[in-house]
Protein backbone atom coordinates (compact mmCIF):
# COMPACT_ATOMS: atom_id res chain seq x y z
CA UNK A 1 0.00 0.00 0.00
CA UNK A 2 1.38 3.40 -0.91
CA UNK A 3 1.91 6.01 1.77
CA UNK A 4 -1.01 8.15 0.59
CA UNK A 5 -3.27 5.09 0.46
CA UNK A 6 -2.26 4.21 4.00
CA UNK A 7 -2.95 7.76 5.13
CA UNK A 8 -6.39 7.64 3.56
CA UNK A 9 -7.21 4.24 5.04
CA UNK A 10 -6.08 5.31 8.50
CA UNK A 11 -8.04 8.57 8.32
CA UNK A 12 -11.17 6.64 7.35
CA UNK A 13 -10.61 4.18 10.18
CA UNK A 14 -10.14 6.95 12.73
CA UNK A 15 -13.26 8.73 11.46
CA UNK A 16 -15.23 5.49 11.70
CA UNK A 17 -14.45 5.25 15.41
CA UNK A 18 -16.29 8.51 15.96
CA UNK A 19 -19.13 8.59 13.48
CA UNK A 20 -21.15 5.71 14.89
CA UNK A 21 -20.95 3.50 11.81
CA UNK A 22 -19.50 0.58 13.74
CA UNK A 23 -22.54 -1.60 14.32
CA UNK A 24 -21.05 -4.48 12.39
CA UNK A 25 -17.80 -4.30 14.34
CA UNK A 26 -19.64 -4.30 17.65
CA UNK A 27 -21.71 -7.27 16.55
CA UNK A 28 -18.44 -8.97 15.66
CA UNK A 29 -17.22 -8.35 19.21
CA UNK A 30 -20.35 -9.92 20.67
CA UNK A 31 -20.12 -12.88 18.28
CA UNK A 32 -16.49 -13.58 19.21
CA UNK A 33 -17.33 -13.53 22.90
CA UNK A 34 -20.17 -15.89 22.21
CA UNK A 35 -17.76 -18.26 20.41
CA UNK A 36 -15.66 -18.49 23.58
CA UNK A 37 -18.76 -19.13 25.68
CA UNK A 38 -19.79 -21.98 23.36
CA UNK A 39 -16.28 -23.45 23.22
CA UNK A 40 -15.82 -23.39 26.99
CA UNK A 41 -19.46 -24.20 27.71
CA UNK A 42 -19.82 -21.41 30.20
CA UNK A 43 -21.09 -17.87 30.26
CA UNK A 44 -18.77 -14.90 30.54
CA UNK A 45 -20.23 -14.31 34.01
CA UNK A 46 -19.21 -17.84 35.02
CA UNK A 47 -15.76 -17.25 33.61
CA UNK A 48 -15.35 -14.07 35.64
CA UNK A 49 -16.54 -15.79 38.79
CA UNK A 50 -14.22 -18.74 38.24
CA UNK A 51 -11.22 -16.49 37.76
CA UNK A 52 -12.08 -14.32 40.73
CA UNK A 53 -12.36 -17.36 43.03
CA UNK A 54 -9.30 -19.05 41.56
CA UNK A 55 -11.26 -22.04 40.33
CA UNK A 56 -10.26 -21.21 36.79
CA UNK A 57 -6.74 -20.56 35.60
CA UNK A 58 -5.94 -17.87 33.09
CA UNK A 59 -4.59 -19.26 29.84
CA UNK A 60 -3.62 -17.37 26.70
CA UNK A 61 -7.08 -18.05 25.24
CA UNK A 62 -8.83 -16.93 28.38
CA UNK A 63 -6.74 -13.78 28.35
CA UNK A 64 -8.10 -13.09 24.86
CA UNK A 65 -11.65 -13.73 26.08
CA UNK A 66 -11.09 -11.32 28.98
CA UNK A 67 -9.68 -8.75 26.60
CA UNK A 68 -12.85 -8.89 24.49
CA UNK A 69 -15.01 -8.63 27.60
CA UNK A 70 -13.05 -5.63 28.79
CA UNK A 71 -13.35 -4.01 25.39
CA UNK A 72 -17.11 -4.58 25.37
CA UNK A 73 -17.47 -3.14 28.87
CA UNK A 74 -15.57 -0.02 27.88
CA UNK A 75 -17.92 0.33 24.91
CA UNK A 76 -21.01 0.13 27.11
CA UNK A 77 -19.67 2.55 29.68
CA UNK A 78 -18.52 4.90 26.91
CA UNK B 1 7.25 -3.69 11.96
CA UNK B 2 8.93 -2.87 8.69
CA UNK B 3 12.31 -3.07 10.34
CA UNK B 4 11.56 -6.54 11.72
CA UNK B 5 10.38 -7.67 8.28
CA UNK B 6 13.54 -6.31 6.71
CA UNK B 7 15.65 -8.11 9.29
CA UNK B 8 13.61 -11.23 8.41
CA UNK B 9 12.74 -12.08 12.00
CA UNK B 10 9.06 -11.41 11.25
CA UNK B 11 7.93 -13.58 8.34
CA UNK B 12 4.34 -12.44 8.11
CA UNK B 13 2.24 -9.68 9.65
CA UNK B 14 -1.37 -10.74 10.08
CA UNK B 15 -2.56 -7.77 12.09
CA UNK B 16 -5.89 -6.18 11.24
CA UNK B 17 -7.42 -3.01 12.56
CA UNK B 18 -11.16 -2.58 13.05
CA UNK B 19 -13.07 0.52 14.15
CA UNK B 20 -15.30 0.14 17.21
CA UNK B 21 -16.93 2.75 19.39
CA UNK B 22 -14.37 5.47 20.02
CA UNK B 23 -11.42 3.20 19.44
CA UNK B 24 -9.61 0.86 17.10
CA UNK B 25 -9.14 -2.82 17.71
CA UNK B 26 -5.82 -4.23 16.49
CA UNK B 27 -5.78 -8.02 16.37
CA UNK B 28 -4.03 -10.83 14.71
CA UNK B 29 -0.93 -12.93 14.64
CA UNK B 30 2.62 -12.07 13.74
CA UNK B 31 4.54 -15.10 12.51
CA UNK B 32 8.27 -15.13 13.11
CA UNK B 33 11.17 -17.42 12.37
CA UNK B 34 11.63 -20.56 14.41
CA UNK B 35 7.88 -21.11 14.72
CA UNK B 36 7.54 -18.15 17.03
CA UNK B 37 4.12 -16.60 17.01
CA UNK B 38 2.93 -13.37 18.59
CA UNK B 39 -0.82 -13.08 19.16
CA UNK B 40 -1.88 -9.47 19.49
CA UNK B 41 -5.04 -7.95 20.94
CA UNK B 42 -4.93 -4.20 21.43
CA UNK B 43 -7.52 -1.51 21.99
CA UNK B 44 -6.34 1.90 20.81
CA UNK B 45 -8.33 4.95 21.79
CA UNK B 46 -8.46 7.90 19.45
CA UNK B 47 -7.82 10.96 21.60
CA UNK B 48 -7.53 13.58 18.87
CA UNK B 49 -8.71 12.85 15.36
CA UNK B 50 -6.33 14.21 12.73
CA UNK B 51 -5.88 11.63 9.97
CA UNK B 52 -2.34 10.24 9.97
CA UNK B 53 -1.45 12.62 12.80
CA UNK B 54 -4.26 11.48 15.06
CA UNK B 55 -3.30 11.23 18.71
CA UNK B 56 -3.92 7.70 19.89
CA UNK B 57 -3.30 5.79 23.08
CA UNK B 58 -3.26 2.09 23.89
CA UNK B 59 -6.00 1.42 26.43
CA UNK B 60 -5.70 -2.33 26.80
CA UNK B 61 -3.59 -5.08 25.29
CA UNK B 62 -2.55 -8.69 25.32
CA UNK B 63 0.64 -9.79 23.59
CA UNK B 64 1.20 -13.55 23.74
CA UNK B 65 4.42 -15.10 22.49
CA UNK B 66 4.46 -18.82 21.85
CA UNK B 67 6.51 -21.38 19.96
CA UNK B 68 4.93 -23.92 17.65
CA UNK B 69 4.89 -27.43 19.17
CA UNK B 70 6.25 -26.09 22.47
CA UNK B 71 3.78 -23.66 23.91
CA UNK B 72 3.75 -20.25 25.51
CA UNK B 73 6.89 -18.33 26.33
CA UNK B 74 5.61 -15.05 27.72
CA UNK B 75 2.57 -12.82 27.63
CA UNK B 76 2.04 -9.19 28.56
CA UNK B 77 -1.49 -8.25 29.64
CA UNK B 78 -3.11 -5.02 30.68
CA UNK B 79 -5.20 -5.18 33.89
CA UNK B 80 -7.97 -7.77 33.73
CA UNK B 81 -11.50 -7.15 34.90
CA UNK B 82 -11.48 -10.05 37.35
CA UNK B 83 -7.95 -10.56 38.68
CA UNK B 84 -4.41 -9.28 38.14
CA UNK B 85 -5.81 -5.78 38.23
CA UNK B 86 -2.53 -4.27 37.01
CA UNK B 87 -0.27 -4.54 33.99
CA UNK B 88 1.60 -7.82 34.26
CA UNK B 89 3.74 -10.39 32.50
CA UNK B 90 3.31 -14.15 32.45
CA UNK B 91 6.45 -16.19 31.85
CA UNK B 92 6.89 -19.92 31.41
CA UNK B 93 9.76 -22.10 30.28
CA UNK B 94 8.42 -23.97 27.24
CA UNK B 95 11.24 -26.53 27.49
CA UNK B 96 10.03 -27.73 30.88
CA UNK B 97 6.95 -29.94 30.66
CA UNK B 98 4.34 -28.74 33.11
CA UNK B 99 6.62 -25.88 34.02
CA UNK B 100 5.33 -23.33 36.45
CA UNK B 101 4.17 -20.00 35.18
CA UNK B 102 5.35 -16.87 36.93
CA UNK B 103 3.38 -13.65 36.96
CA UNK B 104 5.24 -10.41 37.37
CA UNK B 105 3.37 -7.19 38.02
CA UNK B 106 4.38 -4.06 36.13
CA UNK B 107 3.70 -1.12 38.37
CA UNK B 108 5.43 1.60 36.38
CA UNK B 109 3.54 2.44 33.19
CA UNK B 110 6.89 3.35 31.61
CA UNK B 111 7.79 -0.34 31.80
CA UNK B 112 4.76 -1.46 29.81
CA UNK B 113 6.20 -2.60 26.49
CA UNK B 114 5.11 -1.43 23.09
CA UNK B 115 4.39 -4.03 20.44
CA UNK B 116 7.77 -3.33 18.87
CA UNK B 117 9.44 -4.00 22.20
CA UNK B 118 7.56 -7.27 22.51
CA UNK B 119 8.76 -8.33 19.06
CA UNK B 120 12.30 -7.37 20.05
CA UNK B 121 12.02 -9.41 23.22
CA UNK B 122 10.70 -12.39 21.25
CA UNK B 123 13.61 -12.04 18.86
CA UNK B 124 16.07 -11.94 21.76
CA UNK B 125 14.46 -15.05 23.26
CA UNK B 126 14.74 -16.79 19.92
CA UNK B 127 18.45 -16.17 19.57
CA UNK B 128 19.09 -17.01 23.23
CA UNK B 129 17.34 -20.35 22.79
CA UNK B 130 18.38 -21.28 19.27
CA UNK B 131 20.07 -24.47 20.43
CA UNK B 132 17.01 -25.70 22.27
CA UNK B 133 14.76 -25.01 19.31
CA UNK B 134 16.83 -27.36 17.17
Amino acid sequence: MRQDERAEALAALVAATKNGSVKAANSMLDARIRQFEIRYEMSSAELKEGLATGDLRETAEIARWLFLLGTRERRVSG
Amino acid sequence: MRQFLIEQFVTSDGLEITAIDGAMLMEGTIECVGGIRIDVEKRIAVLVEDGMDSLVQTESYSYNVSVRNLGNVFRYDSPHITHNLFDHKHTVDPFVEGGEETIEPIYDSEDVPTLSEVISEAREWYYDNLDGLG
